[in-house]
């Protein structure tokens, strides 16, 4: 049998050593943090500014429709809005029509310092999951007392002061929805921008970011990438948190990412050009 | 400082089970793996349980009776499970399908063939660059619209046209390869931060500390 | 026992499908407020059968894992004993002591998200070795593919971006112009299909759904 040559060893390296690679090269930086700048997106700028400029009793819409295992790319960026939100004063309503929506509210809910005149009830309130996905948005935004009458613990809204002449999506400022999923994006284009004409802005995972762009500028008017947006707004709002701090993370697995794909192609074309010389082919 | 409470060493150990299938496929990854389906169906269920609740079960108590008529629906769906009367299962699912299509057609034509189309030809207004950005934005737009198009025989100028829609789409995927490579490595990270961090502690204090301690 | 005619078994569903879609899709250019109530109505109506189909979906599921232990399937039953044990858990918690209760916190953030984050985390890894293994550019469809996926993944990469920052400006033009207007492409002859589908499953041509 003939020795592997060069290119046929790099082109199978075992992907164990792969996995092991990566996680050693990550979790350097994950312990500690080196702090490498960032550049600021406009989109992380166009929501700020928007969210700055609206009045003072504006209730917003928050759409928390992400699996929980993606929580480090959209759960960030709900936390950083949240945090944006809650210190301006704005009232917001959040829901949910994925099922996991209620793992990654009780995750946000715990992690966030809500001003201490900031009450559950009164200034915010989590509807819990909602059955249905766009017939579920298309009955929240015409009726939403009709679909739900209590939160997700089970307070009914006459508790609730928050809820007090809440009928449907023309009651609410802005809606923002963070998903990971291209059917949530395209169904709140839909339901709450097409149909009922309400400002939108999305945030979501980094698969979701050329199913969201299309949407923009006409009928969203900001779509924050994943947790490089995450970071960009952390820095923005002033409340630096978990994405600044995994930028360093995300800027060395791309570059072991980038090297790996160069690495494979190097091998290939030097098998590929290897077995031209001598007429052969690879299997 | 490694982690005391016995919720995250579950979780943790939970974690290194399902992270094993990385390893190789072998009865443990398959039993974590089956743990996960189990917690997954009983989470489900739950919460499909309580937007029933919410949605169907508290206004029907409340005395509105018109209720009924999506509580019968939805039980006939449960007519799948039973040989010969599957039938009945039509009608829920004609409830689900029609008020599903009935949402789409406007605001699917609206939101996603009129919006768009309106975002590609907006007013070319600016200097040379802006023009050409316009025009580049136009052509790949309307040149993958060819690559989709089956009802005409591709001829010669067809040809061409849906080889050059073909170009245009694979850069537009390798952009959302790019983009699909930043949220996978998000995953990477999230997932050791947890190991990591909450569970371990690990910190640049807590490694000095075991250093020196050493 | 007798045959079910065909009018229930197919045609008053068909028929039901394409009056509730009628009196949905009208509200979208008729303010009447009949067709706004029936409208609203209809849309709530399936947010309740919603929730019943998710039900039946997770029962289904444990129905094929009781499955799999009563048949004593080689190499699945432990499996299929598992997922059941951690289904009566979730289960029996979630329904004794309901959804905002401590017990119902920690097994949700314990052990559903503990195992839905490491099953993120395993996709992130097949990820990377799939990219080394599978993605290898032959033609010049891949290399364009190659070309803009690495550019993208730079702008992406803020070390990169600070090092030479036309990386990021690079990077973002090709997602915003070159990338959105494909989408967009794909967007539209993707609604014009849905629309199509939508009118030949209301009409009664188009009969999957039923199955």
């Amino acid at each position: 049998m003939s020795e592997k040559s060069f290119y046929d060893k790099i082109s199978s390296i075992d992907v164990r050593l792969i996995y092991v690679s990566i996680a050693l090269v990550l979790s350097s930086v994950i312990i500690n943090p080196i702090g490498m700048p960032i550049t600021i997106g406009e989109h992380a700028t166009n929501l700020y500014n928007f969210i700055e400029q609206l009045p003072e009793d504006s209730l917003i819409l928050i759409g928390i429709d992400f699996d929980v295992g993606l929580y480090s790319e959209m759960g960030f960026s709900l936390e950083a809005i949240i945090k944006h939100i809650s210190s301006r004063g704005l009232r917001f309503i959040a829901l949910s029509i994925h099922m996991d929506g209620p793992v990654n509210w009780a995750k946000a809910n715990s992690r966030i310092d809500f001003p201490s005149n900031y009450i559950y009830g009164e200034d915010y309130v989590y509807l819990g999951f909602i059955a249905g996905q766009e017939t579920a948005q298309a009955a929240i935004a015409s009726d939403l007392k009709k679909v739900v009458t209590s939160d997700f613990m089970g307070i009914p809204f006459s508790e609730l002061p928050i809820m007090n002449g809440v009928e449907n999506s023309q009651d609410f400022a802005f809606i923002i929805e963070v998903t990971g999923q291209g059917h949530n994006i395209d169904s709140t284009a839909r339901q709450y921008g097409s149909m009922f004409n309400r400002p939108l802005a999305y945030a979501v995972a980094g698969a979701a970011i050329p199913l969201a762009m299309p949407y923009y500028p006409r009928l969203a008017l900001a779509v924050l990438p994943s947790i490089i947006g995450a970071a960009q707004y952390e820095y923005l709002a002033d409340v630096p948190s978990s994405a600044l701090k995994a930028t360093d993370a995300v800027s060395l697995a791309h570059i072991f990412l980038f090297g790996l794909l160069i690495l494979s192609h190097i091998g290939f074309w030097g098998q590929l050009s290897k077995a031209k010389r001598s007429g052969g082919k690879i299997v | 400082m490694i982690s005391s409470d016995i919720g995250v060493w579950v979780a943790g150990l939970l974690t290194l089970g399902i992270l094993s299938i990385l390893y190789g496929d072998s009865a443990l990854s398959r039993l974590f793996a089956h743990i996960f389906i189990g917690s997954a169906a009983g989470y489900y269920m739950i919460q499909a349980i309580n937007s029933l609740w919410k949605s169907g079960i508290i206004p029907l108590l409340s005395g509105n009776f018109i209720f009924i008529i999506p509580l019968v629906l939805g039980l006939s769906l449960f007519s799948r499970l039973i040989r010969g009367y599957a039938w009945v299962s039509r009608y829920g699912l004609a409830l689900l399908t029609g008020v599903g299509t009935g949402l789409l057609f406007f605001t699917a034509i609206d939101a996603q063939l009129i919006q768009q189309i309106l975002s590609v030809i907006a007013p070319v207004k600016g200097n040379f660059y802006d023009v050409l950005v316009s025009i580049i934005r136009v052509i790949f737009f309307i040149f993958p619209i060819f690559y989709f198009i089956f009802t005409i025989k591709p001829e010669k100028t067809m040809n061409k046209l849906i080889h050059a829609g073909k170009y245009a789409m694979m850069i537009g995927f390798g952009a959302s390869y790019g983009a699909l490579a930043l949220s996978r490595l998000t995953l990477i990270i999230n997932v050791l931060s947890f190991i990591l961090k909450d569970w371990f502690g690990l910190g640049l204090a807590t490694l000095i500390h075991a250093l020196t301690y050493y | 026992m007798t045959a079910v005619p065909t009018l229930f078994k197919r045609k008053i569903p068909i028929a039901m499908t394409f009056i509730i879609a009628l009196v949905v899709a009208l509200q979208y250019g008729i303010e009447h407020p009949y067709i706004i109530t029936s409208s609203n109505t209809l849309k709530i109506f399936g947010v309740v059968v919603s929730s019943i189909a998710i039900i039946l979906a997770s029962l289904t599921l444990v129905i094929s894992q009781m499955g799999y232990v009563v048949k004593k399937k080689a190499d699945y039953w432990v499996g299929g004993l598992a997922s059941l044990i951690f289904f009566a858990i979730f289960f029996s918690v979630g329904l004794v002591r309901g959804i905002e209760s401590v017990e119902w916190a920690w097994i949700q953030k314990n052990i559903f998200s503990a195992c839905t984050t490491a099953l993120m985390g395993v996709a992130g890894f097949l990820f990377v070795s799939a990219s080394y293994r599978a993605y290898k550019a032959k033609n010049i469809d891949g290399y364009l593919l190659l070309a803009s996926g690495l550019l993208v993944m730079l702008s992406n990469t803020p070390a990169a971006v600070v090092l030479w920052p036309t990386f990021g400006p690079i990077g973002k033009w090709i997602m915003s112009v070159l990338n959105t207007n494909v989408q967009r492409a794909i967007l539209v002859t993707v609604a014009l299909g849905t629309v199509a589908t939508a009118i030949r499953t209301v009409l009664g041509w188009q009969r999957g759904y039923m199955d």
